[in-house]
């Protein structure tokens, strides 16, 4: 279970579901410099590139894995609007090919990129060129459950074509609750597809505001600080065993029995959890 | 098991033990090497970076011993480190290695043979040797590899010392009493080991029991085997003085004629000790095994009493604090007289006393602000408590709190203004429902001071521990950064203590410090840090406490509370607080100062009306506020 490889003929899936609503505006993490939305849209171009880069074998971009991005709002009279954040041919398809995703970058965009200095013990900064994927977006409600309801079919087809794969593992990042109730009914039928070696992997991430406490990859509902949290809590996966093990040999720091959560990230939290993702994959 | 007694080594293996060993300069030829490369061909040594880090120093000092003792003595040795592991979680090793690894107790004859590995190191030779050599090549036996990581869970490696003393006392061996040396460089932070080691004391066998604890800074006195608890300063010297042995006959002498001076009841405790020091000690551990000393000690049946001794009936035995150095400027700062013993009866408040001549009132508000100049005070009071005070005490909201005091005094100690004073104050109960509040002087070069201001605190730490954090890089990756993490306070977890006794020694403290300014004062501060769990009628009686004094007195609140609770950041109202003690704490809490002028800014999180409180988050305005309209 959950031991599959990525591979050109069972690739792996990765379904990101972000939240686009006007809250995402705020600041990340009590960094008032920075906007949610802005980091979440950083953090994505940046581990496309990842991708990209492990992907690449000599003749060029390996399809080991699939990946579908997916933002979701509401518009002024409150209807959800569920938006495919890859652009131009990109948006044709709700899940693409990593090859696919290399040969269509929306643009190259020069961004400062810090560094650390040994020599003088300081951060740098240089002006980095940057591939860019995805923009940000805000505006608007929550409608968590619509998003749910249209990542299930995706998924559902997905899984089809893919009997032999990976399990996909959907990666919900959003900073609040959901405004249209309650969405764990619609996580759990989400969880319930799968492929031959095991079922869904739904993995959630919840942006902080301020700096509060993060709570990384809890096993117990028992320390949940608040009612939206224990909702999440609920949302989120448990980890398998194999992932746990792996995971433990990183120093990600897990045990038996934890969720495939965040709460109150901030961007290296954000970051951390994205390169777990990318752990699990277990591209060489 | 051998006849010829034993000895265990309790070395601690947690990240403080990287930090610098300062030494005193050149070491005389037969004292520890200076660290040699690695020998070519042979895997490099485990992660220790700092060659004058204490454990490399330490592990110099240990090999060295074990081959000089091996010599003359066939005594059971056992070596075992505590540290914690990468969960997190109390990890206790016993540290032989290549073909010795995995057992506990082993023969020194046995041991001899099986080296690690052997250095080549040079010993640096007395200027006057034959043919005028300077130094000398000698091979060096490396039994034990220095490595250091994560927390000193110093609770687990003492269960685990009682549990291999048993062990070896059940092979029957009789003769010289057991030996324990515990080195180490830090607090427990995984729980007291206090009734560990009590028990431990109690062992048929009747170990001696030595305490060292290795300096940090070239710029504190060491106390060297001190005889009378009351003369120690209080906090890690006095409870460490209850957990040792006291010397036997024979060590005295050998310390003596050494011109080691020592009082009839000296007990087996080095604190801030050097590394001459150290070897010191170890040769008396060297010589009790050698047969020198009498093995057979006629007292080995009945262990000493635990309690501290009883000075003198009338002895008032005021608390002497260790060297005030020079180097500090003369200002008005100068310290309080230290106050006496916190063991006197005015400290432990009977909660009774402390609701008689208080009226609890729930419009209590603080003080408006009033425009004053001159310096500000800062207290920073840390809650020592735990729900469980034996318990352990890693990743408790103590420690995580105390992490949290350190690092904020760091960030205030990068932008100094020289008018901003702190102090420390922490408190907590003991057993007998007294409350322990402590002033904790500051470290190094401003050792036993109780007041510095943020000016000095860059060289008031304990020691500066190395670590690395991860950070964003600005387009979307992490890149990992050395960060110097200094470590001003280390106190140990306890039971929990009165909020208002610790109110009126705060109380005294700002008052003591505002006459020594002659009254020309800003305001006073106090930052608490706490896991809350108080009675709510104590907060205000606190808050009374704080306002009986003459200036201004601001509370500001980081609190961690045990029970689950939503993170809450500089609130306007004590609508988000869920526990009864916290809507009391809002009500104390003074406002954020530089809010309401805009000085402090976090645009959707801060505002005019922003309380200095939070729960479950950061504090992260602590320095800018605590910095408003004072000049950089």
């Amino acid at each position: 279970m959950y031991s599959a490889r990525f591979t050109r003929q069972t690739p792996g899936c990765f379904l990101f579901l972000l939240d686009q609503s006007g809250s995402m505006t705020d600041p990340f993490g009590g960094n008032v410099s920075v906007r949610k939305c802005d980091q979440l849209a950083l953090a994505l171009n940046s581990w496309l590139q990842n991708m990209v880069v492990k992907c690449t074998g000599g003749e060029g971009v390996r399809d080991y894995a699939n990946i579908g991005v997916f933002g979701y709002r509401t518009d002024a009279m409150a209807n959800p609007i569920i938006e495919p954040c890859l652009k131009g041919p990109l948006a044709e398809q709700p899940i693409v090919r990593i090859s696919d995703i290399e040969a269509n970058v929306a643009r190259i965009d020069t961004l400062n990129q810090q560094y650390y200095d040994p020599d003088t013990g300081e951060l740098q900064e240089m002006p980095t060129q940057v591939p860019i994927w995805i923009d940000p977006v805000a505006d608007g409600g929550t409608p968590m459950c619509t998003m749910f309801h249209y990542a299930y079919q995706v998924l559902e087809n997905w899984c089809a074509e893919h009997p032999s794969s990976f399990p996909p593992l959907v990666i919900h990042i959003s900073d609040g609750e959901s405004s249209e109730g309650d969405p764990l009914p619609y996580v759990e039928a989400i969880q319930g597809l799968g492929t031959e070696d095991g079922n869904v992997l739904f993995i959630n991430c919840h942006l902080s505001m301020t700096k509060a406490d993060p709570l990384v990859y809890p096993a117990s509902s028992e320390v949940m600080p608040d009612e939206w949290a224990r909702t999440m809590f609920n949302m989120s996966s448990v980890l398998p065993e194999s992932i746990v093990s792996r995971a433990q040999a990183e120093g990600i720091p897990v045990q038996p029995g934890s969720r495939a959560m965040v709460f109150n990230a901030d961007m290296v939290n954000l970051l951390q959890l994205l390169d777990f993702g990318t752990m699990v994959a277990n591209l060489r | 098991m051998s006849t010829a007694g034993c000895v265990l080594f309790l070395i601690d293996e947690s990240a403080a033990m990287a930090s610098d060993f300062p030494d005193d300069g050149p070491t005389g030829p037969t004292n520890a090497p200076p660290g040699p490369p690695p020998v070519p061909g042979k895997s490099p040594a485990p992660v220790v970076a700092n060659p004058n880090s204490k454990a490399i120093r330490l592990a110099t000092a240990v090999n060295a011993w074990i081959k000089r003792t091996a010599g003359h003595s066939a005594a059971d040795i056992a070596l075992i480190g505590y540290a914690t592991d990468a969960d997190g979680a109390a990890a206790v090793s016993a540290r032989w290695g290549a073909g010795l690894a995995g057992r506990t107790w082993i023969p020194l004859p046995t041991v001899i043979a099986e080296p690690v590995r052997v250095e080549q190191r040079t010993r640096r030779l007395p200027p006057t040797a034959p043919g005028g050599a300077t130094v000398q090549n000698v091979e060096f036996p490396v039994w034990l590899e220095p490595r250091t990581a994560g927390k000193a869970a110093q609770l687990a490696g003492w269960t685990r010392c009682a549990e291999l003393l048993t062990e070896w006392s059940s092979f029957g061996a009789v003769g010289r009493r057991p030996v324990i040396v515990h080195l180490f460089a830090s607090t427990s932070a995984d729980g007291n080991p206090q009734r560990v080691i009590e028990q431990l004391r109690q062992h048929p066998s009747n170990p001696i029991i030595l305490q060292i604890h290795l300096r940090s800074s070239r710029s504190v006195t060491p106390t060297l085997y001190p005889s009378n608890i009351f003369y120690l300063p209080a906090g890690a010297q006095k409870d460490l003085f209850k957990r040792c042995s006291p010397l036997p006959e024979d060590w005295k002498s050998a310390l003596q004629a050494r011109k080691q001076s020592l009082q009839p009841q000296a007990v087996g405790m080095l604190f801030n000790a050097r590394l001459a020091d150290v070897a010191q000690a170890l040769n008396l551990v060297e010589t009790h095994l050698d047969g020198a000393t009498s093995g057979t000690d006629p007292s080995a049946i009945a262990a000493a009493p635990v309690a501290p001794l009883v000075p003198a009936p009338s002895a008032p035995a005021p608390v002497v604090a260790p060297i005030v150095p020079e180097a500090a400027p003369i200002t008005p700062m100068a310290e309080t007289p230290p106050e006496a013993p916190v063991e006197t009866p005015s400290d432990s408040l009977t909660p009774d006393a402390a609701l008689t001549e208080v009226v609890v009132d729930s419009s209590w508000m603080p003080p408006a602000p009033v425009e004053r100049t001159g310096p500000r005070a800062a207290v920073f009071l840390l809650d020592r408590s735990l729900a469980d005070p034996y318990g352990s005490a890693l990743n408790s909201p103590f420690s995580k709190l105390q992490e949290r005091l350190n690092r904020s005094l760091g960030l205030l100690s990068k932008k100094p203004t020289g008018q901003l004073h702190v102090a420390m104050v922490t408190y907590a109960g003991d057993d007998g429902g007294n409350t322990d509040v402590r002033t904790e002087p500051w470290s190094a070069d401003q050792a036993g001071r109780e007041w510095v201001t943020d000016a000095d605190l860059a060289t008031a730490a304990i020691r500066i521990e190395e670590t690395v954090e991860e950070h964003s890089n600005g387009i979307g990756g992490l890149i990992s950064i050395p960060i110097k993490k200094p470590i001003y306070v280390e106190a140990e977890s306890a039971g929990p203590g009165s909020l208002v006794a610790a109110a009126q020694h705060v109380s005294r403290l700002i008052d003591g410090w505002s006459q020594q300014h002659g009254g020309m004062v800003r305001e006073a501060v106090v930052v608490h840090f706490s896991r809350a769990g108080w009675p709510s009628e104590d907060v205000h009686s606190a808050a009374g406490e704080l306002a009986a004094i003459g200036i201004p007195v601001t509370q500001y609140h980081v609190l961690l509370p045990d029970a689950p609770h939503p993170a809450v950041t500089y609130p306007t109202s004590a609508e988000g607080l869920g526990l009864p003690e916290l809507q009391a704490v809002f009500e104390v809490s003074g406002p954020l100062m530089g809010a309401a002028t805009g000085e402090v800014s976090r645009p959707g999180i801060v505002v005019p009306e922003s309380r200095g409180l939070t729960v479950n988050a950061e504090f992260d305005v602590l320095a800018e506020s605590l910095r408003v309209g004072l000049t950089v």
